[in-house]
């Protein structure tokens, strides 16, 4: 069975993983040695492109044809990304950066990199989230599967370890302060009972490293216009602007161990050196982190709605939390000691024993279902428990690991619960379109709710079903502020129905994250069903166009 | 049959740094997307109907928003471009729609043009009532500085007194309607990318950029210039509506998406806690007043001109000017129209130099010519934080916490008016003087002589009380009811040491049975006095005046009746 790899899918950096012979998760270099790589890339022609640190560095000598942050547009298909005449969806870019990761970790691996599980933000919506799975697929990789980067981070930490989670035990709390390049995701799970459960998610993905590295950008703009009045200001100018954020981004970097740096910038042939002190830094960037603190109460407060009053561990997970003030904040404002927790890699490490963990799953269910102990329907957890172990028996000298190990990957749960509310567009009494949610951000997967309308007027023939996903972090019943996921019609409604004749709306949402709708009406037979992924289905074609174009390009060596 | 695309020759390519420095900068220092139209926007020449040619250029030049949008400076106003672009897309590529539009547009720019003139104008006309054609050289000068700040040149000064002359009564404007050649209205000085820290002036500056952005990205919604108006407060709301407001919109804010105006409004947010709630919100709106003095000066020397003084109608325009359109409360509006309109600036200071002094730094600088005067000096740190020292009627102050780097602005003060501000020499580096070594004198040189720190040329600060080694005391110590002690600095005079006892009055600077803290009048001015540490009974205390010597801080050891005061518990 082919190993199923791990990739950290980051906005600033990339990261891919599997678990070694020896059942540990390890890192992929790429030819470079690198293991954490610049999500990067560089249009270098119509055709060709370079990724990675090449591109990093070109940034400067070539800004306008090197993309970077593209994670930050994934959901946005209006977004293209222009050179050489041409224009290239977040997808495709994404799906550059999944390729080149995967067949730089084929070398290092020594095996062909086909299957993987990739990472995304917590608070990802589902537009993202099928974006990332579609980028997957661009790259010619099969998706087994789309996870948290928090769930992933908690497994990487050894959670699936846990007392808690292998014998039960007593409960334990694990909040993930998670502050990436381009977002930031905060997390409260929960160990128990033998699963993981995630309780409550919360975020931003307008906030991140990057933005700590923007303030410091336009304050060394700032400075340097200063010094030099009456030249042209370096955001201008695109080379410029790179070195600049180039730039913020080193002193940044020098400052999680520094007290102060020296920085030295140039533009239209003139240069300020300044000194930037890390009380500067915190100064510039007070209101960032203050916007992950309130986001962390939010968390914590949904956490406590779910009976939990206290916090066992905090992770520090991301990069950007390596910065000093992220633990001193938390630990004044809520008493907490996080642990710095292998930020950069652990991610792509956690997905790497989640892959491995699907990879088994899919193994012990083959075995349960060439036995005939199962049927084709039925879930791992279905089997007698004497069959199971016999199926576990037959997979684990495959993987040179012994049956309790792999019966304890398998039987742990990873529960997680909603990221945003759905529902669907409905009437007020006023008879004015608001978005009406019938189920809510941080309920547990799955969850299924049935609920009535009534229909507006007598001898209603067609009933328009549109299905919303909440766009901020709270719920709002303005539709500006929520995304429109699918619509639908129930056609052909006989008449001699009256208004306000019932119209049951049921939402469903399976572990999978794969929404269904049906919508029934008693004066049609079928129910009409609507699932999300139709939503995309009808780009379909683009996809398939998009595909090839992709497929078309040349990585350039670096 | 399938029709083969009809060829055309796209317009030649943009490139993004040329497109940003001839539209985009232009677009955003006239205010953004509501001061441009298509043509522009899309770098269109007027004379291109070819629908196919429009449809590239619409999409190469969305492509050049879209590598905009990380951009600090121009990502607000892309982002409202990007919005924008379906619409005029549809415009521009129905004929019908596009003959419409490019009349609309050549209005608009007419009437942009004479927005310009608006506040200039009425004066223009009102001197060529008084005195026809013939206005006064002086007048003219002075006009003529005016018309500067709004960066109209002499010449579009005088076409413009031209046409308000009555020849050209038909007010043609140059740019004929129906024509849309490139828009060539100078632009305002660049928008300088925003500086951002907490100390209350660059906050300032921080949240106007931030507003502004705000107001590019919802170009829709109102325009707010203060942070009490984003919250719909007055300036002296108490706090607990302030944390009311901040709960509100940022409940509100959470239910938007994810986009840039959220997280430019969460930014906002917590700057309303950091210079409102945990900061003082007096110096905010004090900082506030200055960015608006800058902005408020051409208009108030427009209105001043025609009549050599305000007029009560005019006071109370600009007055209203000041509280709707930027923000001010009526207490600073009016002191600050009252500044801008009270005549010449005095002459500013010059020679401002700084030397250590002890743990301190001294600055010290040469007399405005213009007499009256009180200075202003605020001390800047590299980072571009701008601490107010203190007023002060003398020629130096006491900087008691220096850092390194940083610069001191003085600035005289008259009749509400103020001087161009005098800087410190480049640099400065006044640090902080090592503690003094027990060794020979030999090894501790004297401040001034020191070439890191020169002592300014030209002549030296002189004490007024002149060969006095210590200074005049103090005078008219009192205390309110929160224990804010206030006393009048003589002249000279820079620090006083305060003493206090609870079982009966100092006996001198030296006590040992009382406490003390020496206070700087940069201290006391920034706070308004200065307030006593928390105690429950009476306190006897006795201020001290203090004078240097050199490198030593000798105290007077006279405290007359008008130097000491009982404070009540």
């Amino acid at each position: 069975m082919p190993t199923v790899f791990g990739i950290d899918l980051g906005t600033t950096y990339s990261c891919i993983a599997r678990v070694g012979p020896d059942g540990t998760p390890e890192v992929l270099a790429n030819l470079d040695g690198e293991t954490t790589i610049p999500s990067v890339v560089r249009f270098t022609g119509p055709d060709d492109y370079v990724f990675g640190s090449s591109a990093w560095r070109e940034q400067r000598s070539d800004p306008q044809n090197v993309c970077s942050l593209v994670k930050r547009r994934m959901g946005e298909p209006e977004w293209r990304f222009v050179a050489h005449g041409r224009g290239w969806t977040a997808p495709q870019v994404s799906s550059l950066i999944l390729r080149s990761l995967a067949t730089d970790a084929s070398f290092s691996a020594g095996e062909t990199v086909q299957e993987v599980v990739i990472t995304v933000p917590a608070y990802f919506g589902d537009e993202e989230r099928r974006a990332t799975q579609r980028a997957g697929e661009f790259a010619g990789l099969t998706v087994v599967d789309i996870i948290n980067e928090p769930t992933a981070a908690a497994i990487a930490h050894g959670l699936l370890d846990s007392d808690a989670v292998v014998r039960g035990g007593s409960r334990e709390t694990v909040l993930v302060y998670d502050l990436g390049g381009g977002t930031f995701d905060i997390t409260i799970i929960e160990l128990a009972g033998g699963a993981i459960n995630v309780l409550a998610t919360d975020g931003d993905h307008e906030l991140g490293g990057a933005d700590w590295d923007e303030k410091l950008a336009v304050e060394l703009a700032r400075r340097f216009v200063a010094e030099h009045p009456g030249v042209e200001e370096p955001f201008d100018d695109s080379s410029a602007t790179q070195a600049f954020f180039l730039a913020a981004e080193a002193a940044k970097r020098e400052l999680t161990s520094a007290q102060s740096t020296s920085v030295t910038v140039e533009h239209a042939g003139r240069r300020t050196t300044t000194t930037i002190t890390r009380s500067d830094l915190d100064r510039l960037t007070e209101t960032l982190l203050a916007r992950t603190i309130d986001l962390t109460h939010s968390a914590l407060h949904h956490a406590r709605t779910r009976g939990v009053y206290s916090i066992d561990r905090v992770l520090l997970v991301g990069g950007s939390s390596r910065m000093p003030q992220v633990a001193q904040h938390l630990r004044s404002e809520f008493g907490f000691d996080a642990q710095l927790a292998d930020p950069d890699l652990i991610v792509a490490k956690g997905a790497a024993l989640y892959g491995q963990k699907k990879g088994l799953e899919r193994e012990v269910r083959h075995e349960l279902l060439t036995q005939r102990r199962i049927d084709e329907f039925d879930q791992i957890s279905d089997a007698a428990p004497r069959d199971f172990d016999a199926a576990v028996a037959v997979v684990a000298p495959r993987h040179n690991m012994t049956s309790h190990q792999v019966a304890r990957l398998v039987s742990v749960r990873v529960n997680n619960v909603l990221s945003r509310a759905f529902g669907v567009v409905a009437l007020d009494e006023t008879g004015e379109r608001y978005a009406h949610f019938l189920t809510h951000r941080n309920e547990r997967l799955p969850v299924k709710i049935t609920e009535s309308f009534g229909t507006v007027i007598d001898d209603q023939t067609q009933i328009r079903l549109a299905v919303v996903e909440q766009g901020g972090g709270l719920e709002s019943r303005l539709l500006d502020d929520n995304n429109l996921l699918a619509e639908g019609f129930i056609d052909g409604i006989p008449s001699g129905y009256p208004a306000g004749t019932n119209v049951t709306v049921t939402l469903y949402m399976d572990y999978d994250g794969i929404l269904q709708v049906t919508a029934s009406h008693v004066g049609v037979d079928e129910p009409m069903r609507l699932q999300v992924e139709t939503a995309t289905a009808r780009d379909d074609r683009i996809a398939a166009i998009e595909r090839a174009e992709i497929g078309r390009m040349r990585r350039q060596p670096s | 049959m399938a029709h083969s695309p009809t060829p055309f020759t796209p317009l030649p390519a943009i490139d993004l740094d040329r497109y940003r420095r001839e539209v985009l900068a232009a677009v955003l220092a006239r205010g953004g997307i509501d001061a441009t139209d298509p043509w522009e926007a899309f770098a269109l020449p007027a004379e291109v109907e070819s629908e196919p040619v429009i449809a590239t250029r619409i999409d190469e030049i969305s492509g050049l928003w879209q590598k905009d949008r990380d951009n600090p400076k121009y990502r607000a106003l892309v982002i409202a471009l990007l919005k924008q672009r379906d619409q005029w897309r549809s415009q521009l590529l129905d004929p019908g729609a596009r003959g419409r539009l490019r009349a609309e547009v050549a209005a608009q720019r007419k009437r942009r043009r004479e927005r310009r003139f608006e506040i200039l104008d009425p004066v223009i006309s009102g001197l060529l009532e008084r005195h026809g054609r013939a206005i006064p050289s002086d007048k003219l000068a002075k006009l003529r500085e005016v018309a500067a700040q709004y960066d109209l040149s002499d010449a579009e000064l005088d076409e413009r007194i031209t046409e308000l002359a009555g020849a050209g009564a038909g007010g043609g404007t140059g740019t004929g309607p129906g024509s849309l050649a490139p828009d060539t209205e100078s632009p305002t000085p660049p928008v300088v990318a925003p500086p951002v820290t907490i100390d209350p002036v660059a906050g300032a500056r921080q949240v106007r950029a931030l507003l502004e952005e705000l107001h590019q990205l919802l170009p829709n919604e109102d325009a707010f210039s203060t942070l009490f108006e984003l919250l719909g407060l007055r300036v002296d709301a108490p706090a607990a509506a302030v944390e009311e407001a901040v709960a509100q919109l940022k409940g509100r804010n959470r239910e938007r998406r994810a986009d840039r105006s959220r997280a430019t409004i969460d930014d906002l947010l917590a700057l309303v806690d950091a210079l409102v709630l945990r900061g003082d919100r007096e110096r905010y709106m004090d900082a506030v007043a200055d960015e608006v003095r800058d902005r408020m000066r051409p208009e108030v020397a427009a209105a001043v001109l025609l009549d050599d003084r305000l007029t009560d109608s005019a006071r109370r325009r600009l007055l209203a000017r000041a509280v709707d359109d930027f923000g001010l409360d009526e207490r600073r509006a009016g002191t600050l129209i009252d500044e801008l309109s009270a005549g010449p600036p005095p002459e500013p200071p010059s020679q401002v130099a700084v030397r250590p002094d002890g743990d301190g730094a001294l600055v010290t600088w040469v007399a405005s010519p213009t007499s009256d005067v009180e200075y202003r000096i605020v001390a800047e740190s590299p980072s571009g934080t701008a601490r107010t020292l203190g007023r002060t009627t003398a020629c130096q102050i006491v900087d008691g916490l220096p850092a390194p780097g940083t610069v001191y602005v003085v600035v005289a003060r008259r009749g509400g008016s103020s001087s161009t501000p005098a800087r410190s020499a480049d640099p400065p580096v006044p640090t902080p003087a090592p503690p003094p070594a027990p060794a020979s004198p030999a090894a501790a040189p004297a401040p001034s002589s020191t070439p890191e720190h020169p002592t300014p040329p030209g002549p030296t600060p002189a004490p007024t009380a002149s060969g006095a080694l210590v200074g005049p005391p103090v005078t008219g110590v009192s205390a309110d009811s929160a224990r804010v002690l206030t006393w009048r600095w003589p002249v000279g005079v820079t620090e006083a040491l305060v003493c206090w006892r609870a079982d009966g009055p100092p006996v001198g600077p030296d006590d040992p049975q009382a406490e003390r803290k020496k206070v700087t009048n940069g201290l006391y001015d920034t706070a308004g006095g200065w307030r006593l540490p928390g105690r429950d009974g009476p306190l006897h205390v006795a201020v001290f005046s203090g004078r240097r010597d050199g490198s030593t801080l000798l105290w007077n050891l006279a405290c007359p009746e008008d130097a000491r005061t009982v404070v009540a518990p």
